[in-house]
């Protein structure tokens, strides 16, 4: 319906500024800046660090309720619905990578996890990504596996970035 | 001819070697005459221009047994003469003959009131020849009574002799000549006549007086082009005394430094600048390049759009954070829900999204006007705070081409939704929640459109033509929600120049990111878009 490609830019390098043809939000975390543009269709791509396009406005509208682009909010932040659908999902892709496994191995592996799993329930993927990178590989949850997780939280933080 | 110059003298031979021949000396008066004098052909049939392009006076018997030619070419009405049946020595005509009906020649002489005169003349001489021009259709020929002319000498020659049972009176060789005409009979079957007379001419003491005939021209496409001329200086005349009173365009600039230096520029003044060949608008901060050609009709175009309705745009929501914010002359009851206004739109796109979530289309402060987005049934929410003041559901959902209307009037509020697919306006009327409107109602700030709310998200989708109103009459009577729905320009509707209508946008039509209104009270801005959001047709 809209004429327009929206993007999300982690350190912005192509120097894009508000104008009519542009029109660009930007957050803080850190010493990273994040951008959030809006750009005519045939209007060249931004670079930066990473570039991430939006396919769907409510894609975009998610990543804009971000506390970083909308500090104040006084109803549900549309990217929260997007969490609590993404880790639904990590979690089951969680039971279904371990559902072969026994009982016991299943406690273990609960035990291993708990910390992760905790923050996946109350849909905060970001801890959950900070969580996980502490855990300890073994035999039940080899590196392979952890590395299959770690990236696919990370890109979806790359998509909803948090402080 | 001693008093004529040199130039005139040459004009003149010109003008006799290709209409008049090789005149020889004593020729006067050469001096056109036209078939629209009335002085000439008086009471008879006019001459017209010639089938063949031919110059002169044509006349063809239309078969009205009334019609006839009397062009009087020598006329002596009202001023003393010396002039005889003794010094006229003759006259003659060239024509063109198509047919062999023969015209023919009347000199009338003066009364004398000695109880001799015929009717309003003396007496009446005619000189004709029947038959005489069996011979000559298709050709140039000179016709004469008496003396033979010595000019046209390169024309056949056709005599009319003296007539006695045509001529009347005494005829006396001092009768003061009054008129002399060339003639044709009434009572003529269709095309007996036909002929063009180039020249007429008389000889008298000598001199010969010689006419060119010319046929009227028909200046009724130049009088057109004079009168379109007219308006259009005039409308020029009204723009530039609308520049004048102070509207938009600060005239010519050189280039852009000439531009930068005007002093004081004001929003939405424009400029025409030489070396863009441009017009380039003032946003309030800096000149922005329109790239509508410099021209009359852009200077117009751009006026226009500065000023009036053409609906050539609309501007497209994209969903995320773009909104109107209308931040001038939006009187501040607007809105309130214990207020009387109005605010409307048409609706040029919609979301396909049906997710039972709300969509503000009207915020101000706490306050939002809501749709509930559920399938076929999109119900209308009011809200102040999030706490609903009036609530419908309305089983319907707007479409492309669909317009909206909202009233408060303090004690309900009404919600217009006609729709296109059907031809149909909706009417839901709802009783306000005077308890919430006490606790929550919040209308401060500006009025937006599209964005959102304490309960909803900001509007996706196309936007134009929005109309404000405040004040008990914005509660619009049954004929004129017919007329606003039954149009777009609202500036010929019959309450445009009401109080209550505070203004009415046509969004799209200013320069991006500027929306106006018409009336010149109420504009603000696109925030968060980007001028692709204004879509041309």
């Amino acid at each position: 319906m809209s004429d327009k490609r929206f993007y999300l830019v982690k350190n912005i390098t192509s120097g894009e500024v508000n104008s009519p043809q542009v029109n660009r939000l930007d957050g803080i975390i850190g010493v990273d800046t994040y951008s959030l543009l809006k750009k005519a269709i045939d209007a060249p791509e931004p670079t930066g660090e990473y570039v991430y396009e939006y396919m769907i406005t409510d894609d975009f509208n998610s990543a804009l309720s971000l506390n970083i682009f909308t500090p104040v909010c006084n109803s549900i932040r549309a990217y929260k619905r997007y969490d609590k659908i993404f880790c639904d999902d990590i979690i089951l892709q969680f039971q279904s990578d371990a559902g072969a496994l026994s009982k016991s191995e299943t406690n273990s592996l609960l035990t291993l996890l708990s910390g992760v799993l905790e923050y996946l329930n109350i849909n905060s993927p970001h801890h959950a990504y900070t969580e996980l990178q502490s855990v300890s590989t073994s035999a039940l949850f080899p590196q392979v596996l952890k590395d299959k997780y770690l990236d696919i939280l990370d890109e979806y933080l790359k998509k909803y970035p948090r402080i | 001819m001693a008093n004529l110059s040199y130039e005139d003298k040459k004009a003149i031979d010109r003008y006799l070697e290709v209409y008049g021949g090789n005149i020889s000396g004593g020729v006067t008066t050469p001096y056109i005459i036209s078939a629209d004098d009335q002085s000439i052909y008086a009471d008879s049939a006019k001459g017209v221009k010639d089938p063949n392009g031919i110059e002169g006076w044509h006349y063809t018997s239309s078969g009205d047994l009334t019609e006839k030619i009397n062009w009087y070419y020598l006329n002596n009405a009202g001023v003393e003469t010396n002039q005889t049946l003794t010094t006229l020595q003759g006259g003659y005509a060239v024509i063109t003959v198509y047919a062999t009906g023969v015209c023919y020649f009347n000199v009338y002489t003066k009364r004398k009131n000695d109880g001799q005169d015929n009717s309003w003349f003396r007496s009446r001489v005619t000189y004709l020849s029947y038959n005489s021009l069996d011979d000559y259709v298709n050709q140039r020929i000179l016709i004469y009574w008496g003396e033979e002319p010595s000019v046209y000498p390169e024309l056949p020659r056709v005599e009319m002799t003296y007539d006695p049972l045509s001529s009347v009176g005494v005829q006396e060789l001092d009768e003061e000549v009054f008129l002399s005409a060339l003639n044709t009979s009434s009572n003529a079957p269709q095309g007996l006549y036909s002929f063009t007379a180039q020249s007429l001419g008389y000889i008298d003491s000598g001199v010969y007086h010689n006419f060119p005939c010319t046929a009227h021209t028909d200046v009724t496409s130049l009088s057109n082009s004079f009168s379109s001329l007219s308006t259009n200086v005039t409308s020029l005349t009204n723009f530039l005394n609308a520049v004048n009173l102070g509207r938009f365009f600060r005239g010519y600039v050189m280039d852009e430094a000439e531009m930068v230096a005007l002093t004081s520029p004001l929003i939405y003044q424009y400029v025409v600048r030489v070396d863009t060949e441009t017009i380039w608008e003032f946003n309030g901060s800096t000149w922005v390049d329109t790239l509508i050609t410099a021209s009359l009709i852009g200077i117009g175009t751009q006026d226009q759009q500065l000023s009036g309705y053409s609906n050539t745009h609309y501007i497209n929501l994209d969903g995320t954070n773009d909104y109107l914010d209308l931040d001038t002359g939006v009187n501040a009851n607007v809105l309130d829900y214990t207020q009387s206004w109005a605010l409307g739109f048409e609706i040029e796109s919609v979301s396909g999204v049906d997710d039972s979530t709300y969509t503000t289309l009207w915020k101000r402060g706490e306050n939002e006007i809501t749709l509930r987005k559920g399938g076929s049934n999109w119900g209308v929410y009011f809200y102040a705070n999030g706490n609903s003041v009036g609530q419908a559901n309305t089983w319907r959902r707007p479409e492309v081409g669909s317009k909206v209307l909202f009233v408060c009037n303090g004690t309900q509020v009404k919600y217009y939704l006609y729709r296109p697919s059907n031809g149909e306006v909706y009417q839901a009327t709802m009783t306000l929640n005077q308890t919430n409107v006490t606790n929550h109602n919040n209308a401060t700030g500006n009025l937006q459109l599209g964005q959102m709310g304490v309960q909803g998200s900001n509007w996706f989708g196309g936007i134009n033509n929005a109309l404000i109103m405040e004040g008990s009459g914005s509660d619009l009577g049954t004929n004129q929600i017919t007329e606003y729905f039954g149009g777009q320009d609202v500036t010929l509707m019959s309450f445009y120049n009401d109080a209550e209508l505070i203004d009415f946008l046509p969004l799209g039509e200013d320069i991006y990111p500027t929306v106006t209104g018409t009336k010149g009270v109420v504009s603000g801005n696109l925030i968060n878009g980007t001028e692709s959001d204004f879509v041309a047709r």
